[in-house]
């Protein structure tokens, strides 16, 4: 439940990035570029998403689901903080299914790494707030958002220290000029990844991810993630559709971003257990912020 | 026995999520990317599913929320469940800054359980468990109508939680949200910096909590508030009330149940360290009588808990709780009371498992509960829970099953 925060906002941060892009950069700088981005998106943002789960089969070069699929719609506020920009506030309330429907999470986190992040948890079926303790942010393990394929390992931003960069290959891929860029942790990042590296395809014009691999510690094909429905909003190329393939539990996520606003004003009083709490208050906001939608 | 088998029952359950750390060999990574043409897309593989598109939310009726419900509960002695629920719930905004929600059910209860059996005969209940506008403006929201109040920390005890308490006529563990009983009541909240101050007034206070038959106790208005302050790492309360006891009490003069008007004094705490969570509630409540006693005493309560998350998102906790006669009348003492849990989802989060332990010296029993729920879908989920328990002199075992969709 704590990772809702992250889902809505730093996925697209991470899918996105201002529409100006450099030429002739080392890889370090293209990732260090988009990286910067993302706080600069994520400065003031409502969005609506969906996330969708199944367990996929494939036929003639095609993925399908192969049941029902289990769908979390949810909307989500954030905005960020401190120097550079670095620490953030976000809350997020679940809209559907209707058995999870009003559950509410307000979360702090810091970039401060000795500072424990700060997360509260509405439970509308209790009627009560319940804070969570969560340790620091240098002391969390990956998990699954939701009980999808994506994990807040998937959606980090401001980790571009621990990692080194190569750029692979580049050229065209699906119309696109892209540099394919290889990600690998450092030693002590590899101590609490699932990744040993990942290979992001990368679209040299928008600066903004086309496709994403990510490799298990024994070098296998781990993870596929599609990037599309790119578009660009208040000058970000954003990719509002992402799916996400698991290869190895044979399981996909696709988290499709129905509304997002870019550089709205959020009232300090919103991103407080004020919201988890008084529902007259917050749909008068988020009614606010609707209405704000590019 | 049942500490020996809790310990390896713990053990067990905390080697699950001892994942073995692989070391990387870093020549043993694929190199194989850096050689293929990872531009070419003749091997990519081609999305295609359609998933359901959510309709637009500010729709009336995405507020409407329907809840069928069926319980089955069979224990070695008198206390059989078999009961079923159709629950409607449905929560919008009015119009700006004014919201309302709405819940009711309907009970039917079987020959078989154990309500019925008391009463004689199956029968039917309804009940409106919410009914309430709020209304929002500045830095206040203004709550009117039919709703319950939690106040405290530590869970399973109801040291401070004792505004709206638990209603004992509903199956635990199964639906939340009709598990605590409501009352007609105006509760104002203000927000201010970092803290909150929520004053409430009850007109006429419910202090039945057991079955659905209780004879008509006289009671009066409850009034008070809580003042809670949000610092930097830790959430801290302060309440006082005049509240009315919410198990009324057999007057041993007319033999009457009877309900009297007392002070409470309680103050609550939660500080989070690292992945540790301590939290605190305690109570002073003046005029307090045992269930069949004349003698009132002023008792104070105590409880702490402590809940640790695991790098797998493993919760592991306890409590402890006690409550102690001022004037030593022995029916109003409550020796150390302790609770040990565990949970933790599996199965992207379809399946949730939890583990509770309940130690009581008085009465004097040790009860273990093993409760599963897994979701079938976005609509289904079934509950499972088996239950073992200590009784002194009998032992009791008790299977629950439990079937709820909500769409």
């Amino acid at each position: 439940m704590k990772a809702i925060v992250f889902i809505l906002l730093n996925f697209l941060m991470y899918s996105c990035v201002h529409a100006q892009a450099p030429k002739n950069i080392e890889a370090r700088s293209i990732m260090e570029k988009m990286d910067k981005q993302q706080r600069l998106v994520s400065h003031g943002t409502f969005s609506r998403s969906q996330i969708s789960s199944c367990k996929f089969g494939t036929k003639n070069k095609k993925i399908s689901c192969v049941e029902t699929p289990r769908v979390k719609l949810m909307e989500s506020v954030s905005k960020q903080y401190g120097i550079n920009q670095k620490d953030g506030k976000h809350v997020s309330i679940l809209l559907e299914p209707a058995s999870e429907r009003g559950i509410g999470m307000l979360s702090y986190t810091y970039d401060d790494k000795t500072k424990d992040s700060e997360s509260w948890l509405y439970l509308s079926a209790l009627g009560k707030v319940k804070r969570l303790a969560s340790g620091a942010s240098q002391d969390q393990e990956p998990t699954a958002i939701f009980g999808s394929e994506f994990s807040t390992e998937d959606m980090e931003s401001g980790k571009t220290d621990e990692y080194s960069y190569k750029i692979l290959q580049q050229g065209a891929y699906k119309g696109r000029e892209v540099w394919v860029i290889e990600s690998t942790p450092t030693k002590e990042r590899l101590k609490k990844s699932h990744y040993s590296k990942i290979l992001v395809w990368v679209d040299q014009e928008r600066l903004v991810p086309l496709k994403v691999q990510n490799y298990d510690k024994y070098g296998k094909l781990y993870k596929k993630m599609v990037f599309s429905h790119v578009e660009n909003i208040k000058g970000f190329w954003i990719a509002k559709n992402v799916t996400i393939i698991n290869m190895k539990s044979q399981r996909l996520s696709h988290m499709k971003t129905q509304d997002i606003a870019l550089g709205v004003k959020v009232d300090e009083a919103f991103l407080t257990q004020r919201t988890l709490t008084d529902f007259a208050f917050r749909e008068k906001y988020l009614s606010q912020l609707r209405l704000q939608v590019q | 026995m049942l500490n020996i088998c809790l310990i390896c029952l713990l053990g067990l359950l905390s080697s699950f999520g001892y994942a073995s750390e692989l070391s990387l060999n870093e020549s043993s990574l694929n190199e194989e990317a850096q050689s293929e043409n990872l531009l070419s897309q003749t091997d990519e593989l081609e999305l295609e599913f359609e998933l359901p598109s959510n309709s637009h939310p500010g729709y009336f009726w995405q507020g409407l929320k329907t809840t069928l419900q069926q319980d089955v509960t069979h224990a070695n002695g008198v206390e059989n469940n078999s009961r079923s629920k159709f629950q409607l719930s449905y929560e919008n905004s009015v119009v700006e800054g004014l919201y309302f929600k709405a819940q009711g059910s309907y009970r039917y209860f079987y020959e078989s359980d154990a309500l019925a059996i008391a009463k004689g005969k199956s029968y039917g209940h309804s009940k409106v468990q919410l009914f309430w506008l709020q209304y929002s403006t500045g830095p206040c929201a203004y709550t009117f109508g039919r709703q319950s109040v939690a106040w405290g920390e530590v869970d399973g005890s109801f040291v401070v939680d004792v505004l709206t308490p638990f209603d004992l006529t509903e199956q635990l563990f199964t639906d939340y949200s009709d598990l605590r009983q409501s009352d007609n009541m105006l509760v104002m909240e203000c927000f201010l910096n970092h803290s909150q101050t929520q004053f409430f007034y009850t007109p006429k206070a419910s202090v039945t909590t057991f079955t659905h038959n209780q004879a008509n106790v006289d009671s009066g208005h409850e009034w008070g508030g809580r003042f809670k302050f949000n610092l930097a790492d830790f959430d801290v309360s302060i309440m006082l009330a005049q509240l009315y006891w919410n198990t009324p009490a057999l007057s041993p003069i007319n033999f009457e149940w009877q309900s009297q008007s007392y002070d409470f004094f309680g103050v609550a705490l939660s500080k989070p360290i690292g992945r540790l969570l301590f939290k605190m509630d305690g109570a002073y409540k003046t005029d307090q009588a045992g269930i069949s006693t004349a003698d009132l005493s002023d008792t104070w309560a105590l409880a702490f808990g402590l809940e640790y998350t695991t790098q797998d998102n493993q919760n592991y906790n306890v409590g402890l709780w006690q409550q102690n006669s001022s004037s030593n009348v022995k029916a109003l003492n409550t020796p150390l009371q302790v609770t040990l849990g565990w949970n933790q989802s599996l199965l992207h989060d379809n399946l949730s498992l939890s583990l509770l332990v309940n130690v009581s010296q008085q009465p004097n029993v040790k009860s273990m509960t093993w409760l599963g729920a897994y979701k079938l879908n976005d609509t289904c989920t079934f509950t499972g829970a088996i239950s073992l328990a200590q009784v002194i002199p009998l032992p009791k075992e008790a299977l629950s099953l439990s079937v709820n969709a909500q769409f």
